[in-house]
């Protein structure tokens, strides 16, 4: 085709080039002849701004003093909000557009280019977020997945963030049905992850190609699915996108993987593009997710009844051609009968399926282990049914099952074998249904009135009879009462704390020799009245059922100074007892201890086994209680108001403990050597955990993994301001920051507000003023420095850090002795905030990093009217805390008050970096030296450019 | 030829249904910066600006679940900007005087009863522009390899010649005059979609 005519081209050759519409042959042509012909030059100009001129979109385009939202051609990558998903309209292309600019070239000319290293041998996929590609890595000689956050994501921090979060929080799940993540690292600022390459099908296409599964296949992936889950749950990392195209199938059915943990919903929860498409497929989401409303690890488990239910029937349970009748289905219809679309389904299967379909969370199995556990005792009963005994039926709420089935009555004999004490207490159990936690009521008598007030109102009356009655609770405390005079009753437990999902017990018992009583069997767990017995006393170590489970030990005030040590106890509560009880030593492994009011004050645990126990503390329960060196990993301390105050945490392992605090609990908590890896600390009101107290040679173990409440500060809250005494001449003066019992708080911001003479002016010369930043190193010490002479120093002290980070520091470790030498520059634009991260290979921060700023004097400031340009040069005055700043034990820094519309250039400088937050395997956090220095990244914010420079 | 004209909903119907997370961030994106322009015209810092953006579209968000499909069209559009004047001027009304950067034009319109009302919508209508451009600008970004942006970016913005810019980034002139030309015309397609969707003119 000739295009050109008359040493011009045509109007339509202009105009499909402008689309990219020509051969490249014809392109290349054009684009010469566009170098040498101004005329065609002027209509390919003119053609491509026919709505908008040029003048018009360039002087949108620029920006002026008002513009915050700066588009900088200097950005790699700028977020595209607008339209994620235009990928769709030409995916391919884009993709590879998308991605070209971040390949590094390569020399096999089999290959895409190179990525970190690995040979990209293709795009295996993408989603909102990522794009896989299937990498190559030569010097193990193995295929790898490369999981690289989308480059038009790269600029937003948060993007960035989620995905490095989820990435080593995935990274964290060592599970042979999990895969497993090689590496988490950044190329070119672009977070990428690295999976084994897994060549096997999908569950997804195993049943696109075969249909449903035999029952024992899909037994053993259900139970390999829940066993990944379980142990990802573990570290509280919930999927979001259980799916079977998301399970991998190798070998057959013997080796399930479970891919995308946590990462492939971070961005698009339930997000509804504008085509009315879910972004990912909504069939298995649950009713949470549907609804967008949080969610937790119970939500994995919807998803995964979904799987069960489309391995056995071949279809998932919730369809329509409209994803907005999925999600209502998902939401509002009960879970349709597994058995109707498959009668071959066996009958405990269906139920299963049903329990994880409930619509509460609270209904549903809580763990992922229960589903495991069902699931590998049925199969190991389906291989050898004569050797291995049909396992017992789970319990299901009845809220689950109120599908098709009548709703389960409890009973007596299921109820017997799961809770085996209730047979030898010949009571009868109302179960009062909730949606946030469950009160069990039980009765050794007939027709008990009952009264359940909740915060001193009047919130329901009932009567306890064998037919049950039930009502729905909230979480919250509750008093439940005898109503009426009925002498030979008694309430334990009468005062609750009902948490979300909980399950807490009240007894109504019959007091023993009262005239009247039906014939029953003593309690097996009677306990000691004395308080002076040792262990080898009465206390049995276990019964029949082979632990004293579900003792109702408690009542108000009891058991005062009582001596459990070495007991295994799964349940006590009420208000003011076990005061001063001692549990030295016991085992109290998977317990429930609920205080009541008052309750466990100053009762010992020391050296005792609480790992996944849950200690729920009433109003001002666990008062210096002694925990030290106990084990407590795994488990859950929730404190009431005011609970867990000046509590004795020493030695003590809280590894994966999550505590949850109303206002001022676990304050003043004594913690040397108090080990919180993986503690999960967020959920702690304001007001909590302040003042711990430790010895800075014995501090307590904070990782990065550690997750600490936002804002989190040791110290009041809100700012305070010190008045220095005037220091006339000394050029320096290091304050000390130390709470009111006088221990040093660490990572407290200083900011220092200075007014001097520098040095060699004039007595009535020009005063400086310095303002700047600092943060207190774990003594609380800060130095603050000027040349010149002192005319006013004032220092505010803001909320800021947290004791213990800065404790991680290695004892031997000194601030000077880790200097890294050189420089490390780059350019950036900015905003009114500069910041950035300082952090080590593996994404860990380094606190207490001098970033050094400078080259700062280039400025611009652009006029109202951008069509003219007035370019003054600022002075470094724009820095609130310019210089030299310190990152804080996140690894941040951070510069405010840069003035809008400037334009700077800035050079970034470590001098030296104190220590590094990560743990090292002896629990010892290494110093920095120990981090492979050329791999230290600087991640700038918000605009995230990085550069990588050898040290 | 031209890619084929992807038929959407309109913005404001997917705003309307509620619950519609991408709506918003895509609304946002555009409508966002612009509320803090306007409020900084009138005189706001950056962080009250941010407030009254906060504000406006939180109010946004409880009345868009009115607006229906057969609302005549044009309507969203005028009943945002009133929205958007009303917003501002009450945020800057309530700011202390002392605490505003100067008094602007703006200010003085949107503060003045007898003020030509017609200008200030102009005004409005005109950021509403930019405001689209610059979004259309950030996605467009994204959809270009890095020279072809830059070509465009040096020859407009940066106010280089295409001489220059050739020069700079070491291509020929009929790839800078290429480069520049198909972002333009690929953002006056997005701008064109997005203007559609609200309703602009």
């Amino acid at each position: 085709m000739n295009l050109q005519f008359i040493g011009h081209f045509s109007d339509e050759a202009i105009e499909r080039y402008l689309e990219a519409d020509l051969s490249s042959q014809e392109a290349a042509e054009m684009e010469a002849h566009l170098t040498a012909c101004v005329q065609c030059a002027e209509r390919i100009t003119t053609s491509a701004a026919q709505r908008w001129g040029w003048s018009e979109v360039t002087l949108s385009l620029t920006d002026d003093e008002f513009d915050g939202d700066t588009i900088d051609p200097s950005l790699p990558v700028v977020t595209s909000l607008t339209n994620p998903d235009r990928v769709d309209h030409s995916t391919s292309s884009l993709l590879h557009r998308e991605l070209s600019g971040w390949l590094d070239p390569t020399d096999d000319p089999c290959m895409l280019g190179r990525f970190a290293g690995y040979e990209i041998v293709g795009v295996v996929g993408h989603g909102g977020m990522a794009i896989v590609l299937k990498g190559f890595e030569r010097s193990l000689n193995r295929f790898v997945a490369v999981k690289v956050l989308a480059p038009r994501l790269a600029s937003s921090a948060a993007a960035q963030r989620r995905f490095e979060r989820e990435a080593k929080a995935a990274a964290a799940v060592l599970h042979y049905n999990v895969i497993a993540i090689h590496r988490v690292a950044k190329w070119h600022g672009l977070p990428f992850l690295v999976m084994p390459y897994v060549a096997g099908e999908s569950l997804q296409q195993r049943i696109d190609r075969e249909g449903p599964f035999e029952l024992e296949p899909l037994l053993r992936v259900g139970q390999q699915i829940a066993a990944g889950l379980n142990a990802a749950h573990t570290l509280g990392l919930v999927h979001r996108d259980i799916k079977p195209a998301n399970i991998l199938l190798d070998q057959g059915v013997e080796r399930v993987t479970i891919t995308d943990f946590g990462l492939a919903r971070t961005v698009d929860d339930a997000r509804i593009t504008h085509t009315g498409l879910v972004a990912g497929t909504p069939l298995f989401m649950s009713p949470e997710q549907a609804l967008g409303k949080p969610l937790d690890h119970r939500s994995d488990l919807f998803s995964l009844g979904s799987v069960l239910y489309t391995m056995a029937t071949g279809s998932p349970p919730f369809q329509s051609d409209e994803v907005r009748t999925v999600l209502t289905k998902i939401c509002d219809e009960p879970s349709p009968d597994v058995t109707e679309r498959q009668t071959s389904v066996p009958a405990w299967l269906a139920e299963l399926i049903d329990w994880c379909h409930a619509k509460s969370p609270d209904d549903r199995p809580q763990t992922a282990e229960v589903v495991e556990r069902y699931l590998s005792e049925w199969l190991a009963h389906l291989k050898q049914p004569q050797r291995t005994p049909e396992p017992t039926r789970p319990l299901i709420p009845v809220a689950a099952r109120q599908r098709s089935h009548p709703p389960l009555r409890w009973n007596r004999k299921l109820l017997a074998t799961v809770l085996g004490f209730l047979a030898m207490m010949a009571g009868i159990v109302v179960i009062l249904e909730s949606n946030k936690g469950t009160i069990q009521i039980k009765s050794d008598v007939d027709n008990v009135p009952i009264t359940i007030k909740k915060s001193g109102q009047l919130y329901e009356t009932l009567t306890v009879n064998r037919d049950g009655t039930a009502i729905r609770v909230y979480a919250g405390e509750y008093e439940v009462n005898v109503n009426g005079e009925f002498d030979r009753l008694s309430i334990h437990d009468g005062v609750i704390v009902v948490g979300r999902g909980a399950e807490t017990t009240v007894s109504i018992r019959e007091v023993a020799g009262s005239s009247d009583s039906s014939p029953r069997t003593e309690p097996a767990n009677e306990l000691p009245v004395q308080s002076t017995q040792r262990k080898d006393a009465a206390i049995p170590q276990a019964d029949a059922i082979g632990q004293v489970a579900d003792s109702d030990f408690a009542t108000q005030g009891s058991y005062f100074g009582m001596n459990f040590d070495g007991v295994k106890l799964s349940r006590a509560a009420g208000r003011n007892a076990f005061n001063r009880a001692s549990f030295v030593k016991a085992e109290l492994t998977n317990s429930k201890l609920s205080g009541g009011d008052g309750g466990f004050r100053q009762a010992s645990f020391e050296r005792a086994q609480l790992g996944g126990a849950m200690l729920l503390g009433g109003t001002a329960a666990f008062h210096r209680t002694n925990f030290k060196n106990a084990q407590l990993s795994g488990a859950l301390l929730s404190a009431g108001v005011n609970s867990f105050r000046e509590c004795d945490f020493n030695g003590a392992t809280l590894e994966r403990t999550r505590l949850l605090g109303s206002t001022d609990s676990f304050v003043a908590a004594s913690v040397n050597g108090t080990n919180f890896d993986m503690a999960d600390l967020r959920r702690i009101e304001s007001g909590s955990l302040r003042t711990w107290r430790f010895n800075p040679e014995t501090p307590p173990l904070f990782s990065a993994a550690t997750q600490l409440p936002e804002g989190f500060s040791p110290i009041e809250s809100g700012w305070r301001l010190l008045e220095l005494p005037h220091a006339e001449d000394s050029q320096t003066m290091t304050m000390r920051i130390v709470d009111e019992q006088g221990r040093p708080l660490s990572d407290v911001k200083i900011f220092q507000n200075h007014v001097y003479l520098p040095d060699g002016a004039p007595a009535d010369g020009r005063h400086k003023i310095k303002n700047h930043y600092y943060f207190t190193d774990e003594r609380g010490q800060a130095t603050l420095s000027w040349s010149g002479t002192s005319v006013d120093l004032r220092v505010w002290v803001e909320k800021a850090g947290y004791v213990p980070l800065h404790a991680m520091w290695a004892a031997d470790s000194q601030p000077d002795d880790h200097e890294i030498p050189n420089n490390y520059e780059m350019t950036l634009s900015s905003g009114t905030t500069i910041g950035g991260i300082v952090q080590d290979e593996n994404g860990a921060p380094i606190s207490n990093a001098f970033v050094e700023i400078e080259n700062l004097s280039v400025l611009e400031f652009y006029a109202a009217d951008p069509t003219q340009p007035v370019r003054r040069p600022l002075h470094s005055r724009w820095l609130a805390g310019g210089g030299e700043i310190v990152t804080d034990q996140a690894g941040r820094w951070r510069a405010t008050n840069v003035p809008q519309g400037s334009k700077l250039d800035l050079s970034v400088q470590i001098s030296h970096a104190n220590f590094a937050t990560n743990a090292g395997d002896e629990g010892i956090p290494p110093t920095i030296d120990e981090f492979r220095r050329e791999a230290a990244i600087i991640v700038l914010e918000p605009r995230e450019e990085v550069k990588r420079r050898k040290w | 030829m031209s890619k084929p004209m992807e038929t959407r909903e309109s913005l404001l119907l997917r705003l309307s249904h509620g619950r519609c997370e991408r709506a918003w961030y895509e609304f946002a994106d555009i409508y966002r910066p612009m509320i803090v322009r306007l409020a900084k015209q009138s005189g706001l810092q950056e962080s009250d600006a941010d407030d009254v953006a906060q504000v406006v579209l939180v109010s946004i968000s409880r009345t868009i679940g009115s607006w229906r499909k057969d609302a005549k069209k044009g309507r969203f559009r005028a009943w945002l900007t009133t929205v958007t004047k009303n917003a501002v001027r009450n945020a800057v009304t309530r700011v202390p005087r002392d605490k505003l950067v100067g008094e602007t034009q703006l200010f003085q319109l949107l503060n003045d009863s007898s003020s030509d009302q017609d200008a200030v919508n102009r005004h409005i209508e005109t950021e509403f522009m930019r405001a689209v451009f610059r979004s259309a600008a950030r996605q467009v970004r994204t959809e270009f390899a890095e020279a072809t942006w830059h070509a465009f970016w040096r020859t407009t913005v940066g106010e280089s010649s295409v001489d220059e810019c050739a020069e700079e980034l070491q291509m020929s002139r009929g790839a800078v005059y290429t480069a520049r030309s198909r972002v333009m015309r690929r953002l006056q397609q997005v701008t064109h979609d997005i203007t559609m969707e609200v309703e602009l003119p």
